[in-house]
């Protein structure tokens, strides 16, 4: 395995008096597609938000490229989302009035690219996943497979180190979650992005290289790491 | 049985075959079916041809030894169109080795965390195989028949995985219920 | 359905129903207050001398009273309206659903009938009471028996019993209309495959209005009305000048959405950052929701720049009064009437005007609050993904002023503009005159016989142009814009806090 890209220890995270994360620690190397599984409310969503620094755990430490995120202030983990993160939900998460050229371009227009420039990329990759004719329609235009194919441009298209995925066929049939999954790790593998991807689905969890199991907010198996306490 | 119907099937969609054509479009189409033997096609064959679903289409003899081409009978096509309309009886009795194996750990395993480690082992394996068969989706280029193969199997590795899940949530209460 | 369900159902709704209650009762209390109070002066005698003020006592003053509180009743009931739609979409989807778990399309009416008309019902008892314990609280006889306010008199009972049971009927009624359109998918997703056109023929609506106000201003200054008492065509007057006011304002709504659409269109055109991207297409997306949102300021900015207009009218036309005076009075030698008192008057009642236009700036503020509220909770997935994607707060924050400001900002520079062109159709300029007859000779031979050759009837009409008061009707759009202005800065915070990313959790 390549060098350790993202790191976790330790970390704990708290909603009010309910736990979400107890001792969690892993490693993820660069160019890994990692799967988190585990049952409704096992916290592996809030590891996803803590790893990609949405959420600042409450204790323990999230390492990037050797920077620890949770020292970092808001404004700079929004930089980091923006530049080396890319994020993918279930769904409704692209804007509904833009058009999904719109929607992809929007990145790399905050990253500072002109429109015109941003735009040509933006129509590259919607080709590449086979909605090149889809730019101009917005999101109620299409079929749920069809915006979930957009948000994975919107989330590919600055090429980021790391896609973070939750979820992202959960609201898709078996067909078009399985087309939205190949395409994820297609893309993934030519840029070598590292990928997280959040998901109950053992299915799902087959595109990915390895496997992390969790439950009630501790990791299972696959972590990586072996932590002196934890239960078997 | 099947095998019969298989061979109609290859039959109906392709027309006259030689007999080494149907092996290799049956073995071709229905991946991850045992291959079919030599021995048994011939075996089967003579009892199609027995039946009046299938005749002799033409003696060809090419170099070596005679090769016999097959079609379908109206008779034949009827079968299989009988056969297609039934549906599959759903299993009564679950013959998996897997449930039998699962249920005796649950019952011998002193406590959950136990329990749980056979069947992380058991998920392990399934996923490796899961991510093999997934292997054939992520590289492109693979039929329809490939897919639909890779899919039967994914689906079911999956459902077992779910019942793994689901049955060790009920741990407690089998225990309880065994102990009873 | 038993009635328990249909009132459980009823208020078994979101942030938002729980907020639409209380405001939809405050609007119709504030309504029902208005129309009562506006009925008492309309019942009052003229010439009673039982009041302090002339408002309620001079026959020249009083049927303009009665006139401003008629048309002041115009933005309350738009407000009424307003309110009875706040939160609407999300109560359309819960009610959607409904008709989803087997309720009936009359079921559903009933549910949200029992809504609107209870908050309404509740609300317009407590503007009953509100106005009934005013009439006891501000009840003062002063020495002579005269009173502040026409506390002593009462609207005829049909009149109170109309107006009480009336605001809640057409809040009820008007609620009701509107959801026939409820949305049938229970996911609140509204499809919209093409963007709506918005067309520009409405604003002709405006033009039309002013050019009837216009006419009808030509009209009363004209020979014709002059000569003829104007008594007669006086309840035609008020009907032609209601239709134009309303006229204007639904002019005022179609122009600020084709506004917001062009500009929006524009914009598109001229950048496409990110943060302008956003807003315009959101404009585009919707522009009679983004002006709907507005009416009530837009509305309230109308009537206050028409205020503005008057009371500039009120102020010339005490100083062309004066003057006319101080002519007579150098030619009768005569001390001039102090004028004085009336400036006092005129001066009070602006203070009262303009007191009243911020509160309902402020209301109206409220309204469109909720109104931006209400879609950013429709939308919050999209922006919580966003903020999750590492997009600044900044940009969503400057997306949030470009959307608001771009069909406000010239909408409310309208809307000022359209009420003070309405106004000053009838108080373009001030006349005042005097006439007499005047002694041309020495006194002796005016006294004497010859009075007749020595005294000659003299008349001096004085006509003054009122001016434009500029700066208090951009003191008054000032005002609206500083309000909208705080309820985007209200919606950006809000919007932080309605956006956390426990609104992107798959399960």
């Amino acid at each position: 395995m390549s060098a350790a890209i993202l790191e976790a220890k330790n970390i704990e995270k708290c909603y009010g008096q309910t736990a979400a994360l107890r001792d969690v620690s892993l490693t993820i190397g660069r160019g890994e597609t990692v799967a988190v599984t585990g049952p409704s409310g096992c916290g592996k969503s809030t590891l996803l938000h803590c790893l990609s620094g949405i959420l600042r755990p409450d204790q323990g430490s999230v390492h990037f490229q050797q920077r620890d995120l949770t020292t970092q202030s808001e404004g700079a983990r929004s930089r980091l989302r923006r530049t080396a993160f890319g994020v993918l939900f279930q769904f409704g998460q692209i804007v509904p009035e833009l058009t999904s050229i719109e929607n992809v371009t929007l990145p790399l227009q905050l990253g500072g690219m002109r429109y015109r420039d941003a735009a040509v990329r933006a129509q590259r990759l919607l080709d590449r996943l086979g909605i090149g004719g889809l730019g101009g329609k917005r999101p109620g235009e299409m079929s749920g497979g069809q915006q979930q194919r957009v948000a994975l441009a919107r989330a590919l298209v600055t090429e980021p180190e790391v896609l973070f995925a939750d979820e992202p066929t959960g609201a898709l049939d078996s067909l078009a979650g399985e087309q939205v999954m190949v395409e994820l790790v297609r893309l993934a593998r030519e840029h070598g992005t590292t990928v997280l991807v959040v998901t109950h689905s053992a299915q799902v969890a087959a595109y990915a290289d390895r496997e992390i199991t969790m439950r009630d907010g501790r990791v299972e198996t696959g972590g990586r790491v072996t932590i002196s306490g934890e239960a078997r | 049985m099947s095998t019969t119907h298989a061979l109609l099937g290859i039959l109906a969609s392709q027309g006259i075959r030689h007999g080494y054509e149907l092996k290799r479009e049956h073995d071709r189409r229905l991946l991850g079916v045992k291959p079919l033997a030599f021995g048994q096609m011939y075996t089967t064959l003579a009892r199609m041809l027995r039946d009046g679903y299938i005749a002799e289409a033409a003696h060809q003899r090419v170099s070596g030894p005679d090769r016999v081409a097959y079609r379908l009978t109206t008779e034949g096509r009827v079968e299989l169109d009988n056969w297609l309309g039934q549906a599959v009886p759903p299993a009564t009795h679950v013959s998996a080795q897997l449930f039998v194996k699962v249920i005796v750990a649950l019952l011998v395993a002193p406590d959950e965390e136990t329990a749980r480690s056979f069947l992380a082992t058991q998920r392990t394996v399934h996923l490796e195989r899961m991510r093999e068969l997934t292997k054939v989706k992520t590289a492109g280029g693979a039929s329809v028949t490939e897919l639909a193969a890779a899919d039967y199997l994914l689906n079911h590795l999956d459902a077992d995985l779910r019942w793994m899940a689901t049955t060790l949530e009920r741990i407690s209460q089998l225990r309880s219920e065994v102990l009873a | 359905m038993r009635p328990t369900g249909v009132l459980r159902f009823a208020f078994a709704g979101t942030r938002a129903d729980r907020v639409r209650v209380p405001i939809t009762a405050a609007g119709a209390a504030v309504a029902v207050l208005v129309l009562l109070c506006c009925a008492t002066v309309m019942t009052i005698e003229p010439e009673s001398g039982r009041y302090q003020s002339r408002m309620f006592t001079a026959s020249t003053i009083l049927p303009n009273v009665v006139l401003a509180m008629l048309l002041f009743s115009v933005p309350v009931m738009f407000l009424v309206a307003q309110s009875a739609r706040i939160g609407a979409p999300a109560r359309d989807r819960r009610l959607a659903a409904f008709r989803m778990a087997g309720a009936s399309p009359a079921q559903i009416g009933w549910i949200a009938a029992v809504e609107t008309g209870l908050a309404a019902t509740i609300g317009a008892a407590l503007g009953a009471a509100a106005y009934f314990a005013g009439r006891v609280l501000l009840d003062d006889p002063g020495p002579g028996g005269r009173r502040p306010l026409p506390t002593d008199v009462l609207p005829s009972r049909p009149a109170v019993i109309g107006i009480v049971i009336g605001v809640p009927l057409l809040a009820t009624l008007l609620t009701v209309v509107l959801l026939r359109r409820v949305a049938i998918t229970p996911f609140g997703v509204v499809r919209r495959s093409r963007q709506q056109r918005v067309r520009a023929w409405p604003m002709l609506l405006l033009v039309i209005g002013l050019a009837g106000m216009t006419g009808m201003g030509a009209a009363m200054h004209s020979e014709y009305f002059q000569q003829r008492q104007l008594d007669q065509a006086y309840n035609l007057l008020i009907f032609v000048l209601l239709a134009c006011t309303i006229l204007v304002l639904l002019g005022l709504m179609f122009t600020v959405a084709w506004i917001g659409y062009t500009s929006a269109r524009l914009l598109l055109r001229v950048t496409r950052r990110p943060s302008a991207l956003i807003a315009a297409r959101q404009v585009l997306a919707d522009p009679y929701d983004c002006s709907r949102s507005y009416t009530v300021i837009l509305v309230t900015t109308a009537f206050g720049a028409a205020g503005m207009m008057l009371h500039s009218w009120l102020v010339t036309d005490v100083a062309v009064r004066a003057a006319a005076m101080r002519d007579a009075a150098v030619a009768f030698g005569t001390p001039s009437m102090d004028l004085s008192g009336t400036a006092a008057f005129r001066s009070d009642v602006h203070d009262i005007v303009n007191a009243v236009l911020l509160g309902i700036i402020g209301v109206a503020a409220l309204t469109l609050l909720i109104a931006l509220v209400e879609s950013g909770v429709a939308r919050r997935r999209a922006i919580a993904a966003l903020v999750a994607g590492g997009t600044p707060r900044a940009v969503l924050a400057r997306a949030m002023y470009w959307r608001v400001l771009l069909p406000a900002l010239p909408g409310i520079a309208i809307a000022g503009l359209a009420g003070m062109l309405a106004m000053r159709s009838f108080t373009a300029t001030a006349t005042a005159g005097w006439g007499g007859d005047i002694c041309v000779g020495t006194p002796t031979q005016c006294i004497g016989d010859e009075t007749g050759t020595y005294m000659v009837y003299r008349s001096v009409t004085h006509t003054f142009q009122t001016p434009v008061p500029w700066g208090e009707i951009g003191a008054i759009a000032s005002a609206s814009l500083l309000a909208v202005l705080l309820v985007i800065a209200a919606s950006v915070l809000l919007q932080r806090s309605s956006t956390n990313p426990s609104e992107l959790r798959a399960d």
